[in-house]
């Protein structure tokens, strides 16, 4: 699973977000060292729908209006959490073992 | 605008490199996006730089994805192959359409591929010679002929080769035909003399032994000889051992001491046609010091031009020979390629001219079946047929056509360049090389190609972009159809125009070959055939030469039908194969010192080939004896040097000769008739000697009378009889020898000839589609007019008028650029003006004559139809 994979589903753990509030959210989280152009997103999020480990949900009743089309978000599915799950106990293990032999100092 | 709003566009622009389904999916998305960016303060080149990366690269995964989904290349393929089958369906639902598109593009990509082909070949490609932009012929300007290259002398090459000048070096040669013996059977060929530094200036290598360098121009020194590849395989067997053989050129024993490597071209129009090279040695006097029989090429330092050498030559040439003008000096190229390039870029013009009648009417074609394509084109769009879909088709439709146009073209010029190949009159350089190569058909597919999707299919979406909107016949009337019919009306004009063009062109030749074929030779020459002879090397001394004649003639005279016998060194029509400097004695003034031809014959020769002697009388036969010095010249000569009273009894001297002996002066005994030497060339000043005063090694023998057919056989007889070693050389009636020097004007006329003939057909089927289809359109309007008793005969003649309206101006116009045009032509024709009021007469009469039959036919056609039948049809 690519970085961006990786940050653009954890970025939805908290809940549907859309295009632009996952690119604000990986960028605070990651500090800014993660950037995600509107080109590689949506590139990434077209075959996330296409694997279904998203899936588009309407927008939420409180979104501001803006005269446009309704943003689309996306949400998480069943199958997308449970990769994401599988991929962070993969790291989680990579971590443990290097903590055990002193290459990682503790958290 | 707001700047918010032009990066917009921008990036709108920029989305375009995503499939149209995704761009409907995610566009709004991203522009939202990207208009967020700009509001959180993105800004400057490097961020537009990030951007279009970042686009680039997901674009190109999102196609990727895509193409994967849909089987990749396979799929594409079936698609292809489907537009393919639809194309190649509609254009069978119209064969004549095909059928005419077809033929137009395959002709005009067959005469440009054709015409590309030879030039390429002839003129275009570099000679394959180290530095062969640099090598440059110089030759000796005689006072008449301005400009040309004429021989150097001896003197000349020798002062050359000493001191070259502003060239770096000089180098020399001369072919003269020899008998090679010592190899099996004797035979005649031309072998090739060459001075110091010859072969390193054409880049020769050997492959057996050495090349000739300097020890072989020392006199005295043993005779050697290098020969070319093949003649080492033909004639020594490819032996190994060829080098230190020996064999003999005109009974001289010469040692071979290399073999030429078999890349090794000959250069053209330098050296002579043999396979044998030998030491010139000039220095030696093996020429004949009085003769002017060498070339001289040079290698110019870099930088240097041709003018500098030529202002050099000028000087040093006319300070050896007063008679001379001075030199010329051209580029090797140039002089290979001669006044050749300048026709072949006439027949390039020509050429495209007809390219472009084709474009024109390939442009027509396509607009008519467009206008009658426009219902199918509206029911498609209504359908849902994209605009892009239909325009694909369109290109498919053209790129087809192309295809088989391409290929009939291509198929017609690989014909056409072997029809060259075998027919061009002689003289045409690097021709054994020519046919169609890689580069020609590159040509023809790229023209075939341009041509259709220029002409074809520009137009068929002008066209059907005009019919998108609403059904029905009525919008054939509306402004649209009325723009088309102007721009087809503008097509015939312009492809009228050009075809005259052509035509005049082709009329101005063939009126000049009439001519050329009817002039006044000079002579008659009905029922005469000639036998060349050359007994060097057969015959030792004077007296046996003489001997070797007389008997000849006697043996000749002999044959049944045969009234008389001749002799001469040169035949009419035959050029000019020996000159002569001289000096005319005149009645006051100084002495001119004249450079003319000389011919050597029998004193019957004029009453046997039927010139007349207009002053004086022929030579007697106590005058043909060895140091006779009674001689006749003809009206030419005395034109030019002797205004002024008889020139019989004149004196014509030799010149002082520079050891201080006595000048030898020759007596006029009589004055003939001008005999041309070339078509359409006034007879130069020509002097004729008795051949018995200095018998000749090379004559030719004129027999009057017997059958042409069984004479060639007689002679051949004879000759065997005298010398069975003997070669005979060209046996042919003067008859023939005449009609060749037409060759040439006959190969372009018909060439040229050809190209007008297809433009003109071209052109009138241009007319006939464009009034076929205008009444077709018209077909109720002329029903209904029937209908109503109108008169057939007046109704086609007002159809008729307007088409032929066009061809008048496309006439007027056609006419007009010729007259600029033709003037290009002046140095080819010799008895015909560039502005022959009769032949443009005539041509536009032909033109608009044929174009009104071409605007009547499809006229007469449809206002024959039944109105009752075409009212029906509504």
């Amino acid at each position: 699973m690519t970085t961006r994979t990786l940050q653009i589903l954890l970025s939805l753990i908290e809940g549907p977000r859309h295009g632009y509030g996952v690119r604000q959210a990986v960028m605070e989280r990651t500090g800014g060292s993660v950037v995600l152009g509107s080109g590689t997103l949506y590139e990434a999020v077209d075959r996330l729908l296409g694997k279904e480990w998203i899936t588009e949900v309407p927008a939420p009743a409180d979104e501001p209006g803006s005269g446009g089309p309704p943003r689309r978000y996306y949400s998480l599915t069943t199958e997308g959490r449970a990769e994401l799950t599988t991929e962070l106990r993969r790291m989680d293990e990579v971590v443990r073992f290097a903590r055990g032999h002193d290459l990682l100092e503790e958290a | 605008m707001t700047d918010t709003d032009r990066a917009l566009r921008r990036f709108r622009f920029l989305l375009r490199l995503y499939p149209a389904s995704y761009r409907d999916r995610y566009g709004h998305e991203m522009e939202a996006f990207f208009a967020q960016e700009i509001q959180d303060g993105a800004a400057g080149p490097a961020f537009w730089v990030r951007l279009a990366v970042d686009h680039t690269r997901a674009a190109l995964a999102v196609r990727r994805r895509r193409d994967n989904n849909h089987g990749t290349l396979s799929d594409r393929a079936m698609n292809l192959l489907q537009e393919l089958r639809f194309a190649a369906r509609a254009l069978r639902r119209a064969p004549t359409f095909t059928l005419f598109a077809v033929c137009t593009l395959a002709l005009g990509v067959a005469a440009t591929t054709t015409v590309f082909t030879i030039l390429d070949r002839v003129v275009l490609r570099a000679l394959p010679y180290p530095d062969a932009d640099r090598l440059v012929v110089i030759g000796s300007e005689f006072q008449q002929d301005p400009g040309g290259v004429g021989p150097l002398s001896v003197a000349q090459i020798t002062d050359l080769m000493e001191n070259p000048g502003p060239a770096e070096r000089i180098v020399g040669v001369t072919s003269i035909p020899m008998t090679i013996s010592g190899l099996g059977e004797p035979e005649r060929t031309p072998v090739n003399q060459i001075s110091e530094g010859f072969f390193e200036l054409f880049g020769a290598t050997a492959i057996a032994g050495r090349l000739l360098d300097d020890r072989d121009q020392v006199a005295g020194s043993e005779h050697t000889a290098v020969i070319e590849h093949a003649f080492w395989v033909a004639r020594f067997g490819s032996a190994p051992d060829v080098v230190g053989r020996v064999f003999s050129i005109e009974d001289e024993p010469h040692v071979v001491v290399g073999v030429l490597s078999p890349d090794f071209v000959r250069p053209e129009s330098v050296a002579g046609d043999g396979p044998i090279w030998v030491a010139a040695r000039f220095a030696e006097g093996r020429t004949s010091a009085g003769s002017f029989s060498i070339t001289a090429v040079g290698l110019l330092p870099p930088g240097v031009s041709p003018g500098v050498v030529d202002d050099f030559v000028d000087d040093r040439f006319a300070e050896i020979h007063s008679f001379l003008s001075g030199g010329t000096v051209l580029p090797h190229r140039d002089h290979v390629v001669d006044d050749i390039g300048d026709r072949l870029m006439g027949a390039f013009g020509g050429v495209l001219l007809l390219l472009l009648i084709a474009c024109a009417n390939v442009a027509s074609l396509t607009i008519t079946r467009g206008q009658e394509r426009a219902r199918e084109f509206s029911v498609r769009t209504a359908l849902g047929a994209g605009r892009r879909r239909l325009i694909l088709q369109l290109a498919t439709e053209s790129v087809l056509l192309a295809a088989m146009g391409g290929a009939l073209g291509a198929g017609l010029a690989f014909g056409a360049v072997e029809l060259f190949r075998a027919q061009a009159p002689a003289g045409i350089p690097r021709i054994e090389e020519l046919s169609l190569d890689g580069w020609g058909l590159a040509a023809a597919i790229g023209v075939s190609l341009a041509t259709s999707l220029l002409f074809g299919l520009l137009p068929a979406l002008f066209t059907t972009s005009r019919t998108e909107a609403g059904l029905g016949r009525a919008n054939l009337r509306s402004t649209g159809g009325r723009r088309v019919a102007r721009v087809r009306a503008g097509l015939v004009l312009a492809e009228t125009a050009l075809a005259v063009v052509l035509v005049v062109g082709s009329g101005l030749l063939a009126k000049d070959l009439i001519r050329l074929s009817t002039e006044d030779p000079g002579f008659d020459p009905n029922g005469l055939t000639s036998m060349h002879l050359n007994v060097s090397g057969r015959v030792a001394g004077d007296e046996e030469t003489s001997t070797f004649w007389t008997r000849l003639m006697e043996e000749a005279a002999a044959i049944p039908g045969v009234s008389e016998v001749a002799l001469a060194s040169q035949l009419p029509y035959d050029g000019v194969s020996s000159m002569r400097s001289l000096a005319p004695e005149v009645t006051s003034g100084d002495r001119e010192e004249a450079f003319v031809a000389q011919v050597f014959v029998t004193p019957n020769y004029f009453s046997v080939v039927d010139i007349p002697v207009v002053d004086g009388r022929t030579m007697t036969r106590g005058e043909t004896q060895p140091g006779s010095l009674a001689v006749l010249v003809n009206e030419a000569f005395t034109r030019r040097y002797w205004q002024d009273g008889s020139p019989v009894g004149r004196r014509v001297g030799t010149g002082e000769p520079m050891d201080g002996s006595e000048e030898t002066f020759y007596s006029v005994v009589g004055v003939v008739a001008d005999v041309r030497t070339r078509a359409g060339v006034d007879a130069p000043p020509q002097i004729f000697f008795p051949i018995g005063s200095d018998p000749h090694d090379r004559a030719d023998l004129i027999v009057k009378g017997g059958a042409s057919a069984t004479n060639a056989t007689a002679l051949r007889e004879v000759v065997s009889g005298l010398d069975p070693g003997l070669p005979v050389g060209r046996i042919e009636t003067l008859e023939s020898i005449a009609s060749q020097t037409l060759d040439r004007p006959r190969f372009y006329t018909g060439l040229f000839g050809g190209f007008a003939l297809v433009a003109l057909l071209l052109a009138l089927v241009g007319v006939y589609g464009t009034t076929a289809y205008a009444t077709r359109s018209r077909t109720r309007e002329i029903g209904i007019r029937l209908a109503l008793g109108a008169v057939r005969a007046r109704l086609v003649g007002t159809i008729v008028r307007s088409t032929a309206n066009v061809l008048a101006v496309g006439v007027g116009i056609g006419l007009a650029i010729s007259a600029l045009a033709t003037r290009a032509m002046a140095d080819v024709l010799f008895y015909v003006t560039p502005l022959d009021a009769l032949t443009y007469l005539g041509v536009g009469a032909l033109v608009l004559t044929t174009g009104a039959v071409a605007a009547w036919l499809p006229a007469s056609r449809s206002s024959h139809v039944d109105p009752a039948t075409t009212l029906r049809e509504e």
